[in-house]
């Protein structure tokens, strides 16, 4: 359950761990605007490599990256099959009754496929190199100069961070008061629907009072530690765009060039 | 003597419908001392606290911290810069993502700049013994661990005074232990200012001077040595004896004929000796 | 009720990276009727021996025996409704499981759950209520509007309410004022004494777990490393300094005197009254020698 909700970043030393969050952040948005440039083989392999020099550079096990895939695989099968039936042209492969195989549509929908799959593997490798914070430390940066227009960009990155650093003391919360309305002979795993949707009330309200008080005393305790929002506060980390940041958006920028020549 | 807070006929409640909580107080803090405020649950003890470093301020009185007035808008984060706070709940008060994040957390509201902000940051972390700990998530350390970060946070913004809210309560033996060696230190080696609000009269009993509350007044005040003199108040409202009292009086009920001056083991031991060499 | 463990094992997260044995090969009796403290440092494997009684967690290898109830590793899925009904267990902070709309009605959670008429639950509520000083005026309100002390005796009277025969007790006094901690700990004395309830105890406070126990249970690293009467735990005082625990304060200061008088004895003493006693033999005891 822990892996699963805190994002699985893994603490490397390499290129891609140390980038600057801004620039990853940049370089995953462009690449998935990029993804749409690709509509041919050449294209589609070119995207393919792109994303095995990322998690070579990144030195990340490919089984932490089929990990990441593994959730959605069902849906990229789901929509490789939809496509393979509903896309046409080209010469008719087999047909089955209405369906038609055709190899245009089978090209189609491996291109679909290999779509989805970039943009995870991309996505994935973000998380893996870039831990929580330093996202959260990105996009407030990024969006810094929405703060003009009044957007409340500071006070929504600190709910960020803080709301990741407590999902481990809530998940804890949760499995103790799990265990000791079990203790008292309710039961969450067995029984009708009806009777498991009332087992959820002597966990929620507990869970609830809790994080509220937790609330209460964490407001307190920024207080004394002289929080008073945005004005006049300093940052221990600093983003620091270095070459190798210029590297990677430079390297996107020539990705989207050779696609664009090389499209069809 | 220096007086660093003076509280003056300070009373608080919650609400216009609820009774005082606070009622009357008057009290000063001298630099340097460690001062205990001991009484049972709910005796107003943790209120006062907040008032000191004006979390909450008072309806009618006044506090004075380091020539500041709490009720002073324009000081007030000054005067919370003074006054470091430490709280019961470790874990509700840990608001970085990592142990470094967590100190850096005060000087950043202060607008320290990065390169003291780093300085600072080692250092804090040296004197609580957590600079191995430094890139630590809060989930894999202990609560006593968890304290000492919140204790490096407050000395990284140098402050003259140090409140412990019941710090200790929630911690096994041990991280009791650790804590409060970290902060008898920094009250011998930094002279740091230390309030520390308990009911463990064993604690207690190492202060330069106590405050006893109860049911919202202060009803006692002294020197450990002269408010152990007279036990039955204190056992009254609902505290117990430290353990050398405890003894001093069966002892005493035995037949042994000490005198009511021990207040730690150590003078019990010596006392029986003179007395027994001495028959 | 007797309780037993034999070769007990558990692993948190198998095959995880995350992996930790948490018991190693324990076993360890408990026998009906006794009060038995469990005590170790942090992280020694005392509340994951004590969630076992009741079936929250199960072993990873060897066999454990509440009663006629037996429960192996390697079993399929299990009903420890009947169980839970036998072993009371209140957790460390109970007052954050409470949520009902009103004291009474939390109180009778327990009982209903376990199949008990509405009007016998209601009685048994009552009666737990009483048990744990909580006067009549306060049933019918929130649980919320109760001070921290006032709603762990709900919580504990919750357990009560269904008339366990073996009550766990999972630090019951941390946080509390020394008022409310003499007031707790009387408390289960007082059933054990009277009812015969079998009480288990995981303390960090070592005066506790000598006065009220019959057995101290010593854990360390998952493992069991001591069992016995007080008086045979306690005065293996290097052994329990060596895994980080502590003796009772009144054998430190016994130890103090001692130490004065030349003696290198260890007098296990747990009352102040024992070991002011104590005090006056040795001091008689020196003067006799001189």
């Amino acid at each position: 359950m822990f892996n699963l909700v805190i994002g699985q970043y893994v603490p490397l030393d390499s290129y891609v761990h140390h980038l600057d969050p801004r620039s990853k952040l940049i370089g995953v948005f462009l690449f998935v605007v990029i993804v749409f440039l690709a509509n041919n083989w050449l294209t589609n392999i070119l995207m393919i490599l792109f994303c095995f020099a990322g998690i070579l550079l990144s030195k990340m096990q490919l089984s932490y990256i089929y990990r990441g895939l593994r959730s959605i695989l069902l849906i990229v099968l789901l929509t490789f099959v939809l496509n393979l039936f509903l896309a046409s042209g080209g010469t008719t492969l087999f047909s089955w009754g209405w369906f038609h195989v055709t190899t245009g549509g089978l090209t189609q929908s491996v291109f679909i496929a290999v779509r989805i799959m970039v943009i995870i593997v991309v996505t994935t490798l973000l998380t893996l190199t870039t831990s929580p914070i330093e996202i959260t430390d990105g996009m407030e940066s990024l969006l810094n100069p929405l703060k003009k227009i009044k957007m409340p960009v500071h006070e929504f990155a600190l709910m960020m961070s803080i709301s990741l650093r407590f999902i481990p003391t809530l998940l804890e919360e949760t499995e103790k008061i799990i265990k000791a309305q079990a203790a008292r002979g309710s039961d969450f795993t067995t029984g009708s629907l009806r009777g498991r949707i009332k087992a959820i009330v002597p966990l929620l309200v507990p869970l609830f009072v809790g994080a509220f008080k937790r609330a209460e005393d964490l407001a307190m305790a920024m207080e004394a530690r002289g929080y008073h929002g945005d004005d006049g506060r300093t940052k221990l980390h600093q983003l620091k765009w270095s070459w190798r940041d210029s590297l990677l958006i430079s390297a996107l920028v020539l990705l989207a060039l050779l696609l664009i020549f090389a499209r069809n | 003597m220096e007086k660093i807070i003076e509280v003056s006929d300070l009373s608080y409640r919650y609400s216009e419908e609820q009774p005082y909580v606070l009622k009357n107080i008057n009290f000063t803090v001298n630099k340097g001392e460690w001062l205990s405020i001991v009484g049972h649950n709910g005796s107003g003890k943790s209120t006062l606290a907040k008032c000191l470093n004006g979390l909450i301020l008072p309806q009618r009185g006044t506090v004075n911290v380091g020539g500041f007035m709490t009720s002073d808008e324009e000081k007030i984060w000054e005067i919370r810069r003074l006054v470091g706070m430490v709280f019961q709940n470790p874990d509700n008060q840990f608001v970085g993502a990592t142990v470094q994040d967590d100190v850096a957390f005060g000087m950043e509201n202060h607008g320290l700049s990065r390169e003291i902000m780093a300085e600072r940051l080692s250092e804090a972390l040296r004197l609580v013994r957590m600079d191995q700990f430094a890139k630590s998530e809060p989930h894999r350390l202990s609560g006593g661990q968890k304290q000492r970060v919140a204790i490096a946070g407050i000395v990284a913004l140098q402050p003259l005074i140090i409140i412990m809210d019941e710090s200790t309560s929630m911690l096994d033996p041990e991280g009791r232990k650790e804590i409060i060696q970290t902060v008898r230190a920094l009250n011998r080696d930094r002279h740091l200012t230390v309030i520390s609000i308990t009911h463990d009269l064993e604690e207690a009993i190492h202060s330069d001077r106590l405050l006893v509350m109860n049911d919202g007044e202060l009803i006692r005040e002294g020197k450990p040595h002269d408010l152990f003199k007279s036990t039955a108040l204190l056992r009254k409202i609902g505290l117990d004896l430290p353990f050398a009292i405890k003894m001093r009086n069966v002892l005493r009920a035995k037949g042994v004929p000490l005198s009511d001056t021990a207040l730690f083991q150590e003078e019990l031991v010596d006392e029986l000796w003179t007395l027994h060499s001495s028959m | 009720m007797d309780i037993t463990f034999e070769h007990v094992t558990h692993v948190y997260g198998r095959k995880t990276p995350f992996e930790k044995l948490a018991l190693d090969d324990v076993t360890i009796r408990i026998p009906s009727g006794s009060f038995t403290s469990i005590i170790g440092h942090t992280g020694s494997g005392k509340s994951t021996l004590v969630q076992h009684i009741n079936g929250l967690l199960k072993p990873s290898e060897g066999k454990i025996t509440v009663g006629n109830f037996v429960i192996h590793a390697h079993e399929k899925k299990k009903d420890f409704k009947e169980l839970r009904k036998q072993v009371g267990f209140v957790f460390q902070y109970p007052e954050h499981q409470l949520f009902e709309e009103t004291i009474i009605k939390d109180v009778c959670f327990g009982p209903m759950n376990f199949g008990i008429s509405d009007a016998e639950s209601t009685k048994r509520a009552e009666e737990s209520l009483q048990l744990v000083g909580l006067p009549a005026s306060f049933w019918h309100r929130s649980p919320f509007e109760l001070s921290g002390g006032q709603m762990r005796r709900v919580a504990i009277a919750g357990v009560l309410a269904v008339r366990p025969q073996v009550i766990i007790l999972d630090e019951p006094t941390a946080g509390l004022d020394p008022k409310g901690r003499e007031e707790i700990l009387s408390l289960f004395d007082d059933l054990h004494a009277r009812l015969k309830l079998t009480i288990i105890m995981v303390t960090h406070n070592m005066s506790d777990a000598a006065n009220y126990s019959d057995q101290v249970i010593v854990m360390d690293g998952g493992k069991l490393l001591l069992a016995g009467s007080p008086k045979h735990v306690f005065l293996q005082e290097d052994l329990l300094r060596k895994v980080g625990l502590d003796i009772p304060e009144t054998m430190l200061f016994l130890n103090k005197v001692l130490d004065k008088a030349g003696s290198k004895d260890k007098i296990p003493a747990f009352t102040v009254d024992e070991a002011a006693d104590a005090v006056i033999r040795i001091l008689n005891g020196v003067k006799d020698h001189v």
